[in-house]
């Protein structure tokens, strides 16, 4: 008979377990580490260190261009943020406060199915969407870009709301409704302050990805309407300075403030539950 | 006033699922239950208890029949709308709220002014003793407090009915025995209508006015727990509360002064006066352990021979397995008394009497 003393199966004593890891993380983080690196680089270089320096800092965020996309990209990455965390906080509720039915996991499908379609495909069939529209309307201003990143982040604010509603005992609801709550009060009081870390960690989900969307930005945008990353993008076709380092600096700052900010949500009150 | 009843159950019934899938969870039930009663479900796990519980609330509607609340039909309303609180299995109090948050939810929800709600919420913080702990988020309390809390969250708004679902039930049991007197007192301070669902036959036994013991749900008997215990109305319902032993018998002779009955060994016994026993008739007769009277040596008249088969010590009483001469045991229940010299061992020939006044015929 095979020793039985210990058969649990451990990942760590696989063979080469550790080495696998450790590069993962290297060939990760490695570029970001020398990206953020260099953004500090006294030189005009972006591979050739010349010694330590803040003045691409100073150059990117004093540079109208780069204000002008970054206050864009905050407009649509908020007003986004908003819509698909509302419409997704509804989504949410419909589909975990209700006995299963045939179907329901159709509807899950159908929620999270921009998760699943290509950018690529999106950008096009909006672009030719609202190439449409606003020859129709006359309208061509940031409210189509807007609109599209409302649409793909659905499914990111979706994800951690409907997480946090499985996770929340809806005796609670019931309890409410016992005590003479209407529907909606118990809503109020009872079901949205105990949802509001998971709508807060759907929205800074939802924020961070329409903060970072390069491809269906690039088909809907009408002149002008250049955010972050598309301006970024415009410039590397000009050459490069450190001064994109510094703006991919300060956006990886952000971006993993959020980040944190939606761990910190969600993790508040679920142990006290 | 409204009502003679508090709730009046009629004709209800609860089907989930459909088809042949379908499960009768609550079976053409009707009950009347009587204002300021201390009135318990009982019954096994599944047994449709908690179904009911869950019609009395308005968390769920029932298939057919009809609820009516101190006079007012309330089949079809919401659970919002009636006068009935719950104080639920897991309490489920409302973990982003203090003490007295939770207290007064109820009554903000009724839209009571503040200058209201204070007093109701410090007079109910006084009747569970929570006085001092009013602010306290209820996530830092101890399954007894939260248990105090859910019971004055309910009681709070004065509900013409309080709902009690099993809520002894994740209490150790040193505070489960304290709870049971306290919500005793409860109901005797506050005169609501108590409705407390529970499978513990004891608890149900010391707390209740009256039981109504339900199985596969249907309600199998309603009574006060005396009258539940010493006349069972069947198998089920013997067997369920409290121990039983159950003996095939056969109608010798019956008449005003009693039936001589004849048992499958051909022993006879003397049974109590029955209504409809005819000669010939074969019945079931139930006696409770603790009513059989052992002796040793041989029988005299009227009682019959056995063997102990068994026996269990547990300190106020003994329980011996006594095995008659046609392969049939019974379960005999003895008080220990500083007295009683004798004990029986395994294997000791012992006579057993079993008063006829002790003895009840059941329907199987």
């Amino acid at each position: 008979m095979a020793d039985h003393r210990d058969t649990s199966f451990d990942v760590r004593r696989l063979g080469g377990f550790t080495f696998i890891a450790a590069l993962t993380f290297f060939a990760l983080y490695v570029p970001i580490a020398v990206l953020v690196v260099f953004a500090f680089n006294a030189g005009e270089s972006i591979s050739d260190w010349q010694g330590l320096s803040m003045k691409w800092f100073a150059i990117a965020v004093t540079d109208a261009r780069v204000i002008d996309a970054a206050v864009r990209s905050m407009v649509i990455a908020v007003s986004a943020g908003i819509i698909a965390t509302a419409a997704a906080t509804l989504a949410a509720i419909a589909t975990t406060r209700t006995a299963p039915y045939r179907g329901l996991s159709a509807k899950y499908a159908f929620i999270n199915l921009p998760l699943m379609v290509p950018e690529i495909v999106t950008g096009v069939a909006l672009l030719i969407f609202f190439s449409r529209l606003k020859i129709w309307t006359g309208y061509s201003g940031l409210g189509y870009l807007i609109a599209a990143h409302a649409a793909f982040c659905i499914p990111f604010a979706y994800l951690p709301i409907r997480a946090r509603l499985e996770n929340m005992d809806d005796t609670l609801e019931r309890a409410a409704a016992d005590l003479y709550a209407t529907p909606l009060r118990a809503f109020r009081h009872v079901t949205l302050p105990l949802l509001w870390p998971g709508i807060i960690a759907g929205f800074m989900l939802a924020f961070v990805i329409s903060l970072d969307d390069v491809v269906i930005t690039e088909f809907v945008k009408s002149g002008g309407q250049d955010t972050l990353p598309t301006y970024m993008l415009g410039q590397i076709r000009r050459g490069t300075t450190p001064a994109l380092n510094a703006i991919s600096t300060i956006f990886l700052l952000f971006s993993v403030l959020a980040v944190t900010i939606m761990f910190l949500a969600d993790g508040k009150r679920s142990k006290d539950q | 006033m409204g009502s003679k009843y508090a709730v009046e159950i009629w004709r209800v019934t609860k089907t989930y699922g459909s088809g042949d899938a379908a499960v009768v969870a609550v079976n053409d039930v009707t009950l009347n239950i009587g204002n300021n009663e201390f009135f318990t479900l009982l019954g096994p796990s599944g047994c449709g208890k908690t179904s009911l519980l869950r019609l009395i609330a308005g968390f769920e509607f029932p298939a057919t029949g009809d609820l009516i609340l101190d006079g007012e039909n309330i089949t079809g309303t919401p659970p919002y709308k009636r006068s009935i609180n719950t104080v639920f299995q897991s309490y489920a109090l409302f973990p982003h709220m203090t003490v007295a948050e939770n207290i007064g939810f109820g009554l903000k929800m009724l839209n009571k002014p503040k200058s209201e709600i204070e007093p109701r919420v410090q007079e109910m913080l006084r009747l569970v003793q929570m006085e001092a702990l009013a602010n306290r988020p209820v996530a830092k309390l101890s399954g007894g407090q939260q248990q105090r809390v859910a019971l004055a969250r309910a009681l709070a708004p004065s509900p013409k009915v309080l709902l009690l679902d099993e809520p002894l039930s994740a209490l150790d049991y040193k505070l489960r025995k304290e709870m049971q007197v306290e919500l005793k007192r409860l109901q005797a301070e506050t005169g609501v209508t108590f409705i407390f669902v529970t499978h513990d036959q004891e608890e149900a036994l010391t707390m209740s006015d009256r039981i109504a013991v339900m199985s596969g749900g249907k309600l199998l008997q309603v009574g006060e727990p005396r009258d539940i215990y010493n006349n069972p109305a069947d198998r089920f319902v013997a067997s369920f509360i409290g121990e039983a032993n159950f003996l095939p018998a056969t109608v010798a002779a019956a008449d005003t002064t009693g039936a001589a009955l004849t048992l499958a060994s051909g022993a006879t016994l003397k049974g109590p006066i029955a209504d409809d026993l005819a000669p010939g008739q074969t019945v079931t007769l139930m006696i409770r352990p603790e009513h059989i009277r052992i002796a040793g040596g041989p029988p005299s008249p009227g009682a019959l021979a056995g063997t102990v088969a068994d026996l269990a010590y547990i300190g106020t009483d003994t329980y011996y397995k006594v095995r008659l001469a046609d392969g049939a045991s019974l379960s005999v229940r003895r008080q220990n008394r500083p007295e009683d010299e004798q004990d029986y061992s395994p294997g000791d020939a012992v006579a057993l009497s079993l008063p006829a006044s002790a003895l009840r015929y059941l329907q199987e």
